[in-house]
């Protein structure tokens, strides 16, 4: 069993084909809110002015490449395969006859896309969640301006088509002024296990939101921080220009990847017994157990992740973050082919995270 | 008891708000609740916009407010949603909205990126240069009237160019009475 020595690394590298940030950084975002002049917002659209504002984004997009989809024409299974992925929000299928996604960099259904590179970079605009068009561009390192290039290379295939809501004073309208100016909310998931065991992340929550910036769960806001994993993101979208925001955002994030790394250090030298005995016991669920629920997935997960970044555990973390998209419930079912119960979905997840740790 | 909302149907649903230890119940039917609760988590808002609205209206009390030309949506139904209706809200608003904006943000103005048609600023460009050469031709041909209306839509167009010029005239005009003086 490899032992956890810094003097003497085990010859396998967990970051191979990563970034210097992948031991906490796991994707940045940058989303874009856009509304279209002289429509009414979509919470108030009758059903043909909504199917009008379909229209014009795939008309915009679809020449660059996007693929469109209608909610309405997709499975409730490849609607929350799209959520799992991050590339809708929970909230686009609350409405799902108004409701549409334009996807870039869209494999197939049952080939989640490696998170951590090989496939990319993603771009999704989502059409009548809250806003009539919400941009988001996704890399999969600690990389705010790429996604921002991303994002605003497809501002202007928009703007290029279409009226875009925008006024002197305010900028952008939004339907929610908490997004008005640049309609720019840039995030970065990261993951936060040693600030969170140790019961630090009440002060890491107060430290952000002084910088008017804030701390969500894996999937937005009102979500749960599942698998220690987090979304930094900005609250403040008026006043500041994106290049500031930006700024606010790398400054704070690099921040607490510092503060996380040197708990990590001293929670190892604290007690390294009782850090590795949880550490390992994770990799003993995860490679002989039968059956692993979601929620328990997600815990073992973050203790995979953590050991294979202090090269404890002999994983490569671009293979654990594929296994984070890939073992939730309808990514499993998807790739499977059919729906599961619970329990057939627990043991094909077990089987699932046993095969993808021999590669 | 009818739905507080539609007043047609039975109001099923007993909702107790309480914010700032004052209580707030709400008596709706089923279909009321629904679009309520749908109107909130559309907002996916934060509760900071959501504490400001309702601390407002509570000052105001129950005043619909201004109303959207363009939508027909109130103040006060934004006040209950924290959703405007549509991007006109914003101008129909606008002296209610810039003070929120602030409190949210911390300013009200934007500084950021503007929408700009690639091809926008070169077409400007073509037709200052086409007003430019009409001008010419017009003083040529002593159509005074017609030169003065191009340089009217020149200015129009150019308002940043327009202040430099002007701000030009006076100190060659000063100029020319010191000339005179001496």
């Amino acid at each position: 069993m490899p032992k956890f020595d810094p003097a003497a690394r085990p010859p396998f590298n967990p970051f191979d084909g990563t970034s210097p940030e992948a031991d906490v950084v796991l994707t940045s975002r940058v989303r874009l809110a856009r509304n279209h002049a002289g429509m009414p917002f979509p919470g108030f659209l009758d059903p043909e002015t909504a199917q009008d504002s379909i229209r014009l984004a795939a008309e915009a997009l679809t020449p660059h490449g996007l693929t469109l989809m209608r909610m309405d024409s997709l499975s409730a299974l490849q609607r929350q395969t799209l959520a799992e992925r991050r590339l809708i929000s929970r909230d686009l299928l609350k409405t799902p006859e108004r409701s549409a996604v334009l996807v870039s960099g869209f494999d197939s259904w049952d080939a989640p896309p490696d998170v951590s590179g090989a496939s990319g970079n993603t771009l999704s605009v989502m059409v009548n969640e809250e806003d009539h068009l919400r941009v988001q561009a996704f890399v999969n390192e600690f990389n705010l301006d790429e996604a921002a290039r991303i994002a605003f290379e497809a501002d202007q295939w928009i703007i290029e088509k279409t009226s875009v809501a925008y006024d002197e004073e305010f900028g952008y309208l939004t339907a929610c002024p908490t997004n008005t100016g640049t309609g720019m909310r840039a995030s970065v998931m990261l993951h936060l296990p040693a600030l969170t065991w140790s019961g630090e992340m009440g002060k890491v929550t107060q430290a952000v939101s002084k910088l008017g910036l804030t701390l969500r769960g894996l999937y937005g806001e009102g979500t749960e921080a599942q698998g220690d994993l987090y979304q930094l993101s900005n609250q403040v979208t008026l006043g500041r220009t994106e290049q500031e925001i930006l700024e606010d955002m790398r400054s704070a994030a690099s921040q607490m990847m510092d503060w996380e790394r040197k708990v990590r250090v001293a929670l190892h030298a604290g007690d390294r017994i009782t850090l590795e005995d949880r550490l390992m016991r994770a990799l003993g669920v995860m490679e002989h157990a039968r059956k692993i629920s979601a929620k328990e997935f997600m815990q073992r997960w973050s203790c995979l992740r953590l050991g294979a970044c202090m090269k404890l555990i002999p994983l490569k973390l671009s293979v654990l973050d594929r296994l984070l998209t890939a073992a939730q419930p309808a990514s499993l079912q998807q790739s499977a082919g059919e729906t599961l119960s619970d329990e057939q979905r627990d043991a094909r997840r077990a089987a699932m995270v046993q095969q993808a740790m021999k590669e | 008891m009818l739905c507080e909302s539609c007043h047609q149907q039975p109001a099923t649903v007993h909702l107790t708000t309480i914010v700032g230890g004052e209580k707030t119940e709400q008596h709706l039917c089923a279909s009321c609740c629904q679009k309520h609760k749908q109107a909130l988590t559309m907002a996916g808002m934060s509760t900071l916009l959501l504490n400001l609205l309702q601390g407002a209206s509570a000052q105001s009390g129950e005043q619909p407010g201004p109303r959207c030309e363009a939508c027909g949506q109130t103040y006060g139904e934004f006040q209950k949603s924290g959703i405007l209706g549509c991007p006109k809200c914003y101008d129909s608003f606008r002296a209610h909205l810039a003070p929120l904006l602030t409190r949210i943000h911390g300013g009200s103005k934007h500084t950021g990126r503007a929408p700009s048609r690639a091809g926008e600023e070169s077409q400007i460009r073509r037709r200052i240069d086409a007003l430019k050469r009409e001008m010419n031709r017009a003083v040529a041909d002593e159509d005074f009237e017609l030169a003065a209306r191009l340089r009217d839509e020149l200015r129009a167009m150019t308002p940043a160019q327009d202040c430099a010029g002007s701000s030009r005239a006076p100190r060659a005009g000063s100029a020319a009475e010191g000339e005179t003086d001496a």
